[in-house]
């Protein structure tokens, strides 16, 4: 199988948005991180993977099954979800949880569930509704690991846990997808943890997708020129996606940083971020 | 279903204490007012407020959504509280007609009179209580909240029209009827709620396939 | 193995990794039959993207210095002298690339380019 999931042409619409036509893969084996800001549509796309929601147009296919060979849920069985907030019950504690979980998934690994809750110092006990938020995130992690899942869907489970949980989770992650056939769909707008472990960045934005690339092709060839006004206007439209203005000059990014400097090759040119990357595609366009 | 019956178990035994407070003191006032009325009432409304708090608590946490990503089919969400709905009922009528017996000699009520209330309790809390499940499972429980209210007051207005027709209109006789009759009434009665609750049930399944999480 | 790499390099990751691997493997520290650490375990332990490591990997099979076997691994290959001659070839023709787009830049003739190659090799 080539792709975990893919989404064709999937619209959906709602009073005040509408996602257009999104389109993408999840190549089996790989992270893709899906970006974009708060609003931007990456939530509902989500939805949309899971079926949570009915679509205007398009289609889902997740490990190559059509919508309607999806309507058996044994294909869930496969697949591990974390939502923001978490959602398991908030009068049941780690140890419920883990015996309700045992009743609903067949491949339920009890082993590997009392590991993570160790490992993520969970205490047994406690009631949800008193976990911590970092905490929340952590359980239902927990409990999504431990049915031996292939793909894991991630909808902004690191929003709101500091830097060194948020880097507990990317380890667990790249240590998830040592198997060939596990993937990982993970949507976040915080993008230096993606930057870190993603294989694609998504980026969607207003219910479009803007791009979809290796994330090592974005690092290597986008840039941001640090030029004088009129040197930015010199620079093919082709090359230029977006441009800050200041006082003393502007700030562009542009497509091809080497190819930036062989037409201009006085001008400063850094490496770009995907987070700058993706607030000169929206904000400074 | 299995783990989900857990989740509506693990609830139960959270809100046990109180429920087992609110029925040691129904349990007095029956004594004291001599009627069963008041056991099996209150045996009905919390068995129905049960079903209410637990799609509350789902609604506040979302768990819906989440649980849509279980590999179960959707129905088994609105499924498993209505199962969960008739296995409280059974068990408050059970519960009360064993009641009954101490309560009957005791209090000196016949024991008819006790078993009628205490099934009477159980028809109306079923009724009540499967509508519920439906007005919240399509119009959240918010939006539903008032309505859930008025829905215990049917058999209430059943009674009234019952009465009306029979006084006011002269349609049934009522005043002439046999103990026989009366039993098929009661039975036939039963048998619709029963009928209804079924209903109900296909009808919130249908309401949550279509629903958006 | 260790393997050392920067983000502010400029030279892209999976250059990075396929220059060391290959040093490692020219200067003896990795001898033929030598199993290399499976891709997504480097990615993982550099805190890399696998298809950083793909790419370096298949840069390394398709200069003859490691053979991927698929199901099995990726294992150093019998590096014979044409395969070190051709690399270091490679090396020098890609800086002395770089001299000649300077030379050319800074305006300079064949001939002035070529008396200072001289002048270097006899150093």
């Amino acid at each position: 199988m080539e792709n975990a999931i893919v989404v064709r042409d999937v619209t959906k619409r709602y009073k005040e948005f509408t996602l257009d036509h999104v389109s993408f893969q999840v190549p089996q084996g790989s992270i893709v991180g899906f970006v974009g800001e708060n609003g931007a549509g990456k939530s509902t796309t989500i939805r949309a993977i899971l079926d949570l929601i009915r679509l205007e147009d398009g289609e889902v296919e997740v490990f190559g099954l059509s919508k309607k060979e999806r309507e058996d849920p044994a294909w869930k069985e496969q697949v591990g979800v974390v939502f923001d907030g978490g959602h398991i019950p908030q009068y049941m504690n780690a140890v419920e949880t883990g015996r309700m979980m045992k009743g609903i998934y067949r491949q339920w690994d009890q082993e590997a569930y009392e590991g993570y809750l160790k490992r993520f110092h969970l205490s047994g006990k406690k009631k949800y509704k008193d976990f911590s938020r970092g905490m929340k995130m952590k359980l239902s992690l927990a409990a999504a690991l431990s049915h031996h899942a292939s793909l894991l869907v991630l909808d902004e489970c690191t929003s709101g846990l500091d830097p060194i949980v948020r880097d507990e989770i990317l380890d667990i992650f790249l240590e998830f997808i040592q198997e060939e056939n596990h993937s990982i769909l993970i949507s976040s707008h915080i993008i230096s943890d993606l930057e870190k472990v993603a294989d694609y960045i998504v980026f969607i934005h207003e219910g479009r997708i803007c791009f979809e690339e290796e994330k090592d092709y974005l690092l290597e060839n986008y840039g941001i020129a640090h030029v004088a006004k009129e040197q930015a206007g010199r620079l093919p439209k082709s090359l230029v996606c977006g441009q800050r203005n200041s006082h003393f000059g502007c700030d562009v990014l542009v497509r091809d940083r080497r190819e930036a400097k062989r037409l201009e090759p006085e001008m400063v040119i850094d490496p770009a971020s995907i987070e700058e990357i993706m607030l000169y595609m929206v904000k400074y366009h | 279903m299995k783990g989900l019956l857990y989740k509506e178990a693990v609830m139960l035994k959270t809100t046990m204490r109180m429920q087992l407070l609110s029925l040691a003191i129904f349990v007095a006032m029956g004594f004291a007012l001599k009627n069963i009325v008041y056991l099996g009432m209150m045996l009905t409304v919390l068995c129905g407020n049960f079903c209410l708090n637990s799609l509350n608590y789902d609604v506040a946490d979302s768990w819906n959504r989440y649980a849509s990503t279980f590999p179960i089919r959707r129905e088994q969400l609105v499924s498993v509280k209505f199962v969960l709905e008739y296995l409280l009922i059974a068990g408050s009528v059970l519960f009360t007609l064993l009641f009954g017996i101490p309560f009957s000699l005791v209090v000196g009520v016949p024991y008819e009179e006790c078993a009628a209330t205490c099934v009477a309790c159980g028809a109306v809390s079923l009724l009540a209580g499967s509508l519920n499940l439906l007005l919240c499972t399509k119009f959240g429980v918010e939006k539903a909240r008032v309505i859930v209210t008025l829905t215990y007051l049917l058999p209430f207005g059943g009674i009234m029209l019952l009465y009306y027709c029979s006084e006011k209109l002269g349609i049934i006789n009522l005043k002439n009827v046999t103990e026989g009759q009366v039993y098929l009434m009661v039975g036939g009665l039963v048998a619709v709620i029963a009928a209804l609750s079924l209903l109900f049930w296909r009808m919130s399944c249908r309401v949550l396939r279509k629903q958006d999480l | 193995m260790d393997i050392i790499i920067s983000n502010a390099n400029g030279k892209p990751i999976y250059d990075q990794i396929a220059t060391q691997i290959k040093q490692l493997i020219m200067g003896g520290d990795l001898r033929a039959g030598d199993a290399l650490p499976s891709m997504r375990l480097l990615a993982k332990e550099l805190r890399i993207s696998v298809i950083t490591t793909k790419r370096a990997y298949e840069e390394l099979a398709r200069d003859g210095f490691i053979t991927n076997v698929v199901g099995k691994g990726s294992f150093v290959a019998d590096v014979g002298p044409e395969i070190l001659k051709e690399e270091n070839l490679r090396e020098i023709e890609q800086k002395l690339e770089a001299a000649v787009d300077r030379a050319k830049a800074a305006k300079l003739s064949r001939e002035e380019f070529l008396e200072i190659l001289n002048a270097l090799w006899e150093e």
